[in-house]
């Protein structure tokens, strides 16, 4: 009972942060971008995928915290966004979509400029699939590989370029996914206030584990 | 029997029209290095085969319209190898390096989609996409360029696609070999030495022309 409500207890803790963190977090990368638009006159590509990522994974936070806290809400919502892998549903798509714009950071980071859009297609097609035939069986094993190739790939391309950034994600996608995958509540729960604390570090700018930065 | 010989004979020219058209891509390619070239001749191969394997199914009796798994048909699988290539060639000329991989992902779910449902509306709306707009899209800017290859290859696209559309049996053969006809031509030569003359002989031409003209008034 006690453990209930504690897990409880950090999961309300975990949503509340996570509306706060990581939309701002979201702002932040966002406000780099734009700025960063203005000074060169274009959108850097790598900016804007991180930016993706963490505007997606807003949305899922967002719409995560209406869903999970006791308050009245719309049923549609509650049904549309599922909460579980087992079909393609608003957190299922969700997910996917920020497992998709991982391996695309991952090929705009490499500069594979043929595979830069090759995992956003790839669940595209999935998507419409499954509106067309309802078929989504290939889902939940997508993001496990797209999320497994994701955190492998960002780590070596973190310590390759030796970048801060690559690195923050490479450790802030082993939580998330982590967490998504493990699926048991306590950890799930404490991962969640983990990887919000890593956010704040790394969007703040103090996340600075390699010394020398090296931009290619 | 009328009917093999129909497509024997079809399948021989085109055959025959591609491999010369093959051999001088190729050999292009070898001269100038150009990429293009190769990725025309890739293509020009995947049309061959596909006249092949129909000669070779209409001879040994394979019949291109049986299911092979779910609702997936031996034509639709070729016709999907033919397609990616016109893609992949398509993507290549518009130098449009960032989608080198949709064609192969398009193909997926196509063939995907056609296991679990019989519906052939898919492949007939990528197929429309695929044909007509890169048919335009490479005749324009052969005409711009003055390419009579590109041009070759435009008229091929449209030929070839509105023979998919007329289902009518002696126009959709008809159109096929008006399809490697104009790819001959292209490959050749035909255009740039007739369509597009060089601007000294075309300005005297117009020079004749109107000094003609001139004399007569």
């Amino acid at each position: 009972m006690v453990d209930n409500a504690f897990t409880t207890t950090l999961a309300h803790l975990g949503y509340s942060m996570n509306l706060f963190i990581i939309p701002i977090t979201t702002l932040i990368v966002g406000i780099k971008l734009f700025r960063e638009k203005k000074a060169t006159g274009k959108f850097n590509i790598v900016r804007s995928t991180i930016f993706s990522i963490f505007f997606t994974f807003s949305i899922l936070v967002i719409l995560e915290f209406f869903v999970n806290v006791p308050v009245e809400k719309p049923a549609l919502l509650v049904e549309w966004f599922g909460g579980l892998f087992e079909s393609l549903n608003l957190y299922s798509f969700l997910i996917g979509i920020i497992a998709s714009l991982g391996i695309t950071l991952i090929a705009v980071a490499n500069r594979w400029e043929s595979f830069y859009y090759t995992s956003l297609f790839f669940y595209g097609g999935m998507v419409i699939l499954f509106l067309f035939t309802g078929f989504d069986d290939l889902l939940m094993i997508y993001v496990y590989i797209t999320g497994g190739a994701s955190i492998i790939f960002l780590y070596l391309t973190a310590f390759r370029v030796k970048d801060n950034g690559a690195l923050a994600l490479a450790i802030f996608f082993t939580i998330a996914f982590g967490s998504v995958a493990i699926d048991i509540d306590l950890v799930t729960r404490i991962s969640v206030l983990v990887y919000d604390v890593i956010l704040i570090i790394y969007s703040t700018g103090f996340f600075k584990p390699f010394k020398v930065e090296v931009v290619s | 029997m009328a009917f093999e010989i129909e497509i024997l004979i079809i399948e021989i020219i085109m055959i025959v029209l591609f491999v010369l058209a093959l051999r001088l891509t190729f050999k292009s390619w070898r001269d100038t290095k150009n990429r293009m070239y190769i990725a025309v001749s890739v293509y020009v191969g995947a049309v061959i085969t596909n006249s092949i394997l129909t000669l070779l199914s209409s001879m040994v009796g394979i019949d291109k319209e049986a299911y092979i798994v779910g609702y997936l048909k031996i034509g639709i699988i070729i016709a999907h190898i033919l397609f990616v290539v016109q893609f992949e060639f398509i993507l290549y000329l518009r130098r449009l390096t960032k989608l080198y991989t949709l064609p192969f992902i398009a193909t997926f779910y196509l063939i995907l989609g056609q296991l679990i449902n019989p519906s052939i509306i898919p492949f007939i709306i990528y197929a429309t996409v695929l044909t007509y707009p890169p048919a335009y899209f490479i005749l324009r800017d052969g005409k711009k360029n003055r390419n009579g290859l590109a041009i070759g290859m435009g008229l091929f696209f449209l030929f070839w696609g509105l023979g998919y559309v007329i289902q009518i049996s002696f126009i959709y053969n008809l159109l096929r070999i008006l399809s490697a006809i104009a790819f001959y031509l292209g490959a050749i030569g035909f255009y740039e030495k007739y369509l597009f003359p060089d601007q000294e002989d075309e300005e005297k031409i117009v020079g004749t022309w109107i000094s003609k003209l001139v004399i007569k008034e």
